[in-house]
């Protein structure tokens, strides 16, 4: 019996053990989530030096981004509808939407995460217009403001990272045609984190980039 | 209303939130209520991604425990840590 047949049959409390596994993983990860905001809450709270939203960071480029991961969950659900109806090629075509959706969301990530650590005269005036008189750069060090920035995108940018690779490895089994109505319980947990990693950017991007 | 249905109306909800956070922003002088706006929109968009998306709705009683238990958990530390920042800022 292949690993995906025992993970449709083996259930607790009704959930496929798959499922109850990265559920319980996604709740772990939240509080990690949470700890990175609250810690960022508190710096700000207690007097860090906290620009006004849009001074340094560029709020409608990750507005962009923002709608790319949107765009990319719902090519998720449409992926996993498809499967669960045995549509093969359909199933596919959202998968390959949504990875390239995925890198798309990293590579602006990066982008944005260049212009910051190469710097330059616009960025120059942006810091001194935040209260950073005199830097030229928006690096990890720079600042506890620029410390938090890193510490709660880089983390979640570490995970878009992970599930591309998680759903690179779910291509190449469906290419092999591997998942089907009857068994794709793993392509059910990908779903769930990538559905995760869209709503722990809803948090980081309110939090780190708007409020 | 067929799941496709659905999963368009839940992605268009999330834009049009997001286009809402983004008008409110840049208006600091609403003071607090720019912050509440913010917040219930970011709200609004994790029920609707948890709810729909993540199909919690449709999962086991303790799993929804599970989850819903954390936000409690965490806005506790958050007020209690903030609390602690106002009382150092201030001594």
């Amino acid at each position: 019996m292949s690993m995906a047949q025992t993970m449709d049959i083996r259930r607790v409390d009704q959930l496929p053990v798959g499922k109850l596994g990265i559920w319980l993983f996604l709740l772990m990860d939240g509080l990690s989530f949470a700890t990175i905001l609250i810690g960022a809450a508190y710096l700000r709270a207690n007097g860090a030096l906290w620009p006004r939203a849009g001074t340094v960071l560029n709020v409608p480029l990750t507005a962009v981004n923002t709608v790319v991961l949107f765009l990319s969950s719902f090519t998720m659900m449409l992926a996993l509808q498809a499967v669960r109806a045995d549509d093969q090629r359909g199933f596919k075509k959202n998968l390959f939407l949504t990875l390239a959706l995925g890198a798309l969301f990293l590579g602006i990530q990066a982008y944005e995460y260049t212009h910051f650590i190469v710097g330059g005269e616009h960025l120059k005036t942006a810091l001194a217009a935040a209260g950073f008189e005199g830097q030229h750069f928006f690096r990890p060090g720079s600042s506890i403001y620029a410390a938090c920035f890193y510490g709660a995108t880089g983390f979640h940018g570490l995970h878009v990272f992970a599930g591309l690779i998680f759903m690179i490895y779910i291509i190449a089994l469906a290419l092999r045609g591997r998942w089907s109505a009857a068994h794709h319980g793993r392509v059910e947990v990908l779903t769930l984190y990538w559905h995760f990693v869209d709503l722990m950017w809803m948090f980081v991007f309110t939090v780190v980039y708007l409020l | 209303m067929s799941l496709t249905k659905t999963y368009v109306a839940i992605v268009i909800s999330l834009l049009v939130l997001t286009a809402l956070e983004l008008t409110i922003y840049p208006r600091v002088e609403l003071g607090s209520a720019r912050n509440a706006v913010l917040l219930t929109a970011m709200a609004i968009k994790a029920l609707l991604v948890v709810l729909v998306y993540m199909n919690l709705k449709n999962e086991p009683l303790t799993l929804k425990i599970s989850f819903f238990i954390l936000i409690p958990v965490a806005a506790y530390f958050l007020l209690f840590m903030l609390y602690d920042a106002k009382y150092i800022w201030h001594s």
